[in-house]
């Protein structure tokens, strides 16, 4: 992605712009580094509800303002948080651009955090919480998590522990809020209809004043190497078996991350990041050997793109009362053909050509590309934004087979199993 | 500029090939790519009760092998350029939609005419289709929300009327479908005359005329008369609906620690006088920032849920106006009780010229986001077409949000949101006595 243009004001708030006019829209992304991973014990899912008590009060905004007002300008809003960022947007006609930079400074300066408010919003995130638990992909996700860290707070999930989130007081979360909402501690994105120079004298008007703090000191968690293979199962009522098997991989500056991308092509297609989208390429050697076959219901893989050393899953979604053994083996069998051979350069070619295709039809559109471009910036760099599909083309063969040998071993492995257990109906 | 004033009849090219295709292309140079969708009258309200699900499975058959290709072949011709093409089935309609690079149109055109016109539905590949189809319904039927809305549209309408059926089918219903049934329903239901094609991206009309008279326009289909039966079949089913009175479920579920609800009433058809007074009172009560008036009740004021947001759906027939919220099994009272009080209160009390204002804004001012990808440009395209709004229907959206008063929200409210005769299903825990 060309054209973008980078600066930072001087309380040390970092900007992207990108201009571009084929819509009168302009989506404005605010990120602050801070998510599951800065949780010390005690604090999990801090992150995730002070999202939350951003939409509550300031001393201008009462609760639901923000929503109503995004939506009245005929705009689209949300927050979320992962385990490396907390991200706030709002995507609106390019003439009520002042609206997004009113609710963003407000709310990096001013949430008022009241007890009230912290009170409704711990039951609010517990039914929210509650309603994931329905999921047995939940259940599984987050029992794998941690039992692959078991230092490192990428173990403790987004949402936090019910323990966590009954115990944590309003003045720990706000504390949380205080700590790390700053504008040197924040990225500014903003992709669409606007002049750049116009656009940065409304940013400087609407965040100038905001005073730089001392940067929060990093929790620094090395999660310790893992040495053997792990193994975790849930059992629990449910409709199916699943099997997911993680592999610790490295962060996302580092620099086989390429080759791991390309190998993560291989098996179920190319990713463009959580928000680009993904959708199943049916040629791809996993869909092949469980879905085409008949095998299996699903198959995916996920790829972490954090700053911290992450996974890579491998997700098998059985028929209900699925045979397990042959997943595994059918499992083991595919990592076994990746180390043991290297790929055709026919087939890397093709996931090559298909990451750019979905490149190109992921970005469409301002909210899009504002997400790219932060979401690689919180990773690494926004810069990875211009060379992303270049540097998949330099991966040769060699090195998918090489990622395969160092990454997918055995003692890099946790694998985790969803066993439907009990009846469905009470 | 896609900003809602520029797509009208004069931006958009409107054509009939000779075997009645409607074609609507729009062309968008902003972007290298391009979107197709499409629709016609093989839909799952065809289909009888017996045979819950063929529609969807017939139509997640066609890409499954054709006289030429098989299921790989397929697969590899849209995967060699990262294109996507999907085919589908809704209660009214089936469908297709597919996305590629604007160069790549050929692709995406060719093979879905194959699938369309020249799918054989091979055995095996059907009892795969089935497989995953019942890992599917097996997946609805541990999920307490989306249980909890299959069982409201069964009570709402019967099961007996395709509207209240799910799409995909039920496990005892697809166990008993065979190939020979999928190779009969698309015999007897594909036919060119219903289908609407849009495409949108980097392209010219001309061109894509051409492309869609080589690979179309000389489809003759076996199915005659689908679109007639079709509208006949949705004459007979939209006057079936009960009218809700009173009926409640509670499906108790292993394991789950939350409760979901489905709540609600017949709402409108999408031609309807009141679907305008309808869609601007239901963002009001239950959309507008986050859940309108029911997510101020229910989750900024009482933190009773995480969702709780109301749904006015509307078709060809009378669709459901739904209030639906997850919560504690113990809050499930507190919750229901305060969703009723807010369809009350719009039709008791009017709402305020802030709301009504915001409303309007909203749903005028969000057309440049709506049409801000060709998937959504294309997709505008098809209802205009489906509901015959007329290509200047953009165009004159503007005043019909406008003219909408206080009053025909409220009488909207109330001649169908009754708080004392409404259909009620709830699943998750045993709920507490």
């Amino acid at each position: 992605m060309d054209d973008v243009a980078e600066h930072t004001l001087s309380n040390g708030l970092q900007v992207l712009l990108r201009e571009s006019h084929a819509v009168p829209l302009v989506s404005f992304v605010m990120w602050y580094r801070v998510g599951a991973r800065n949780e010390p014990p005690g604090m999990s899912g801090a992150s995730h509800w002070v999202e939350h008590m951003l939409f509550k009060r300031t001393e201008t905004l009462n609760p639901g303002d923000i929503g109503r007002l995004v939506n009245g300008v005929g705009g689209t809003w949300n927050g979320f948080t992962t385990e490396d960022t907390t991200a706030y947007f709002e995507t609106v006609p390019s003439q009520h651009l002042d609206l997004p930079l009113r609710i963003e400074s407000d709310r990096m300066a001013n949430a008022v955090f009241d007890p009230d408010d912290v009170a409704s919003e711990r039951t609010v995130i517990i039914s929210e919480r509650e309603g994931h638990e329905a999921e047995p992909m939940f259940l599984l996700s987050e029992a794998l998590e941690a039992a692959v860290f078991t230092a490192h707070p990428y173990g403790h999930g987004v949402i936090g522990s019910k323990a966590d989130l009954n115990r944590m007081t309003r003045d720990e979360l706000y504390e949380h809020y205080q700590a790390y909402y700053a504008p040197n501690n924040a990225l500014a994105v903003m992709a669409g209809d606007f002049a750049e120079a116009e656009a940065l004298d409304r940013l400087e008007k609407a965040f100038g004043h905001i005073p730089a703090r001392t940067p929060p000191p990093s929790l620094d968690v090395r999660e310790p190497e893992q040495t053997s293979p792990r193994e975790v199962d849930v059992r629990h009522p449910g409709p199916f078996p699943i099997l997911t098997v993680g592999h610790r991989i490295p962060e996302f500056a580092h620099p086989d991350l390429p080759a791991l991308l390309v190998l993560d092509a291989l098996l179920t297609g190319p990713k463009s990041g959580p928000f680009g989208g993904g959708g199943i390429v049916r040629t791809s050697r996993l869909y092949r050997r469980f879905v085409a076959s008949g095998l299996a219901a699903a198959v995916g893989t996920d790829i972490g793109f954090n700053i911290d050393p992450t996974l890579h899953r491998i997700t098998v979604v059985l028929k209900p009362n699925g045979d397990r053994e042959p997943i595994a083996e059918a499992v083991a069998a595919e990592i076994q053909a990746l180390q043991d051979a290297p790929p055709d350069a026919s087939e890397l070619a093709r996931a090559v050509r298909q990451a750019r295709a979905k490149q190109a039809i992921g970005l469409e559109g301002v909210t899009a590309q504002a997400m790219w471009l932060g979401f690689l910036d919180i990773a690494h760099t926004w810069r990875a934004a211009q060379t992303f599909t270049d540097r998949l083309t330099e991966v040769t063969p060699q090195d998918v087979q090489r990622a395969a040998q160092t990454y997918l071993r055995p003692e890099r492995r946790t694998t985790g199993w969803f066993i439907p257990e009990g009846p469905a109906r009470a | 500029m896609t900003d809602g004033r520029s797509l009208g009849p004069d931006t958009v090219a409107r054509a009939t090939l000779a075997n009645g295709i409607v074609l609507l292309v729009y062309p968008n140079p902003s972007s290298p790519s391009v979107a197709v969708a499409a629709q016609h009258a093989a839909g799952a309200i065809l289909e009888s009760e017996a045979d819950c699900g063929l529609a969807g499975l017939t139509a997640d058959g066609l890409n499954r092998g054709t006289a030429t290709r098989s299921f790989m072949d397929f697969s590899a011709e849209l995967d060699d350029v990262g294109a996507a093409l999907n085919f589908g089935a809704g209660i009214e309609s089936g469908s297709f939609s597919g996305r590629a690079l604007a160069e790549d149109l050929d692709v995406l055109l060719r093979l879905a005419a194959d699938g369309l016109r020249n799918a054989t539905f091979p055995d095996d590949e059907v009892q795969r289709l089935r497989d995953q189809a019942l890992t599917g319904i097996a997946h609805v039927e541990n999920n307490p929300g989306a249980l909890a809305d299959r069982r409201f549209r069964e009570l709402l309408f019967g099961r007996d009327n395709p509207y209240g059926r799910p799409d995909e089918g039920y496990a005892e219903t697809m166990r008993a479908l065979a190939p020979d049934d999928v190779r009969d329903f698309h015999a007897a239901s594909y036919d060119p005359k219903s289908l609407v094609l849009a495409v949108v991206g980097a392209v010219t009309p001309d061109a894509v005329r051409d492309l869609a008279a080589r690979y179309f326009e000389d489809w003759r289909g076996s199915g005659s008369g689908t679109a007639q039966r079709q509208r006949e079949a949705i004459r007979e089913f939209d006057t079936a609906a009960t009218t809700g009175g009173g009926v409640r479920e509670d499906l108790s579920m292993a394991g789950k620690t939350q409760t979901e609800f489905t709540l609600g009433w017949p709402g409108v058809r999408r031609l309807d006088a009141a679907y305008f007074p309808v869609m601007i009172g239901n963002y009001i009560l239950g959309q507008l920032g986050l859940g309108g008036r029911i997510g101020a009740n229910v989750r900024d004021a009482q933190g009773l849920a995480y969702h709780a947001t109301s749904h006015a759906e509307a078709a060809h027939a009378r669709m459901p106006w739904t209030i639906r919220a997850g919560v504690n099994p113990v809050n499930v009272a507190k919750a229901v009780t305060s969703g009723l009080a807010e369809a009350r209160r719009l039709m008791d009390e009017p709402p305020t010229d802030e709301e009504l204002r915001l409303t309007k804004q909203a749903m005028i001012g969000s057309l440049p986001l709506r049409l801000e990808r060709n998937g959504g440009i294309a997709g505008m395209l098809l209802t205009i077409e489906n509901f015959g709004l007329g290509l200047d229907y953009l165009e004159r959206y503007p005043g019909i949000v406008e003219a909408v008063t206080v009053d025909d929200v409220q009488q909207a409210a109330a001649r169908l949101l009754d708080p004392e005769a409404y259909t009620l299903v709830t699943a998750g825990p045993e709920l507490p006595a």
